[in-house]
């Protein structure tokens, strides 16, 4: 099949091929001095305004996740394109999050309200496509409300909290929390960017039962 | 000379047409055959083999893009001798990164099932979804199979972020790929 895959891509739309040709270094360039002075200027805004994302699930039938950015709108000059939430394994549970003018996003999930046995839930942050860059020793606060009611936090839960690194994609630094760590069904901590570079946050549930998560705030601090 | 132009020489059976060709397009067709074969000998018999099948080709065909067409004709012609080197063992210094692309084998059955899903409309479609920037790094790799240090050359970017975007991307086409067959099933 690798050859297979291979071999057909000779019979990809030309236009794809042409775009290659077509592009030039000057372009790409041009592209990230671009981004990198858009990003200086979000990166200082944010710093001012507070730059916090915050997805809160409801229990409906077909659950709705919103997600309001406080101070968000400073953004939207530079197109924030999404901020996209993923559930492995991601079968039409997949989910995308779009800002609007005003900065509000909404995401759905169409299937489950429940982040299940070890699926992962992702939150992953992006600016224009990009991640977000951050320089060693940012704090970032996290907060995760479970609902008390529903099945999840049992003793034998786990939710796991972990950057991932641009580099290699993968979850790095995992936190694990339990039970104990919740006050109220809030779990609140902070934490501490231990090298300056782009990243996205993981959450995963790991444990026996389902984790109803409630809400994810992310919150820039320093 | 015009694409335009080379192409009326080719539909008026102009052997000028094959001159033309090699002196436009002969040192992509040359770079892109020594990149799949690896051969420096094996490349050149490409840039004959192409060009005879661009006159075999041109017409009926009536490509709108010949740059591209060409690629394509010298990419399949690479290929082919790569697929016969491979079979004689005599594989030398191929720059097709089969194991990367093998990264994206998922199981036997859905290996199975790709050979009967129409795997151009799942690349094609694939390709659109991503940004200008992923397509353009993604077919430099596994199009135009160029080194990791020479598409970061090309776009002006580190080699630590083409290997990381590439390897996202390739994530990506194999979430494509399972889902396509999974809607295919």
């Amino acid at each position: 099949m690798s050859n297979k895959i291979i071999n057909e891509l000779s019979n990809i739309d030309e236009a794809y091929i042409q775009e290659v040709f077509d592009y030039k270094k000057s372009e790409r360039s041009k592209f990230t001095m671009n981004k990198k002075k858009l990003f200086s200027i979000a990166l200082a805004a944010a710093i001012a305004m507070i730059s916090a994302v915050t997805v809160v699930a409801d229990g409906d039938i077909l659950p709705r996740i919103e997600s309001k950015c406080l101070g968000i709108s400073r953004f939207v000059p530079l197109k924030t394109e999404y901020v996209y939430l993923q559930i492995t394994p991601p079968d039409k549970r997949y989910t995308k999050l779009t800002y609007d003018e005003s900065g509000h996003a909404t995401i759905s999930i169409e299937k489950e309200k429940n982040f299940a046995i070890g699926h992962a839930l992702e939150v992953r942050l992006r600016n224009n496509g990009e991640m977000f860059y951050f320089n060693k020793g940012d704090k970032i606060k996290v907060r995760i409300e479970v609902d008390l009611k529903a099945k999840g936090l049992t003793r034998t839960n786990t939710i796991e909290f972990g950057r991932i690194w641009k580099v290699d994609d993968k979850p790095h630094d995992l936190k694990v929390f339990r039970e104990r760590d919740y006050v109220d069904g809030v779990l609140e901590f902070t934490y501490e960017i231990p090298m300056t570079n782009e990243y996205d946050f993981y959450i995963e549930n790991h444990g026996t039962e389902y984790a109803h998560i409630k809400s994810i705030d992310i919150q820039k601090i320093s | 000379m015009e694409d335009g132009s080379i192409i009326e020489l080719f539909e008026e059976r102009s052997e000028l047409a094959l001159k033309e060709t090699e002196s436009k397009y002969g040192r992509l067709i040359l770079g892109l055959s020594r990149r799949i074969t690896g051969s420096e000998s094996d490349a050149e018999e490409c840039l004959n083999d192409s060009l005879l099948a661009l006159w075999n080709s041109i017409p009926p065909a009536k490509p709108d893009n010949l740059c591209a067409f060409v690629s394509k004709i010298a990419r399949n012609c690479a290929l082919g001798k790569l697929d016969y080197s491979l079979a004689q063992k005599r594989s030398k210094n191929s720059s097709v990164p089969i194991d990367e692309i093998e990264a994206l084998l998922f199981d036997e059955s859905a290996q199975r099932a790709l050979e009967r899903v129409d795997l151009k409309l799942l690349l094609d479609g694939f390709l659109r979804g991503l940004k200008k920037d992923e397509r353009v790094m993604f077919l430099k790799r596994y199009y135009f199979f160029d080194s990791v240090p020479e598409i970061a050359e090309d776009m002006g970017v580190k080699e630590s972020r083409v290997n990381s975007q590439l390897f996202r991307t390739r994530e990506k086409l194999r979430k494509y790929l399972k889902e396509g067959v999974k809607n295919e099933q």
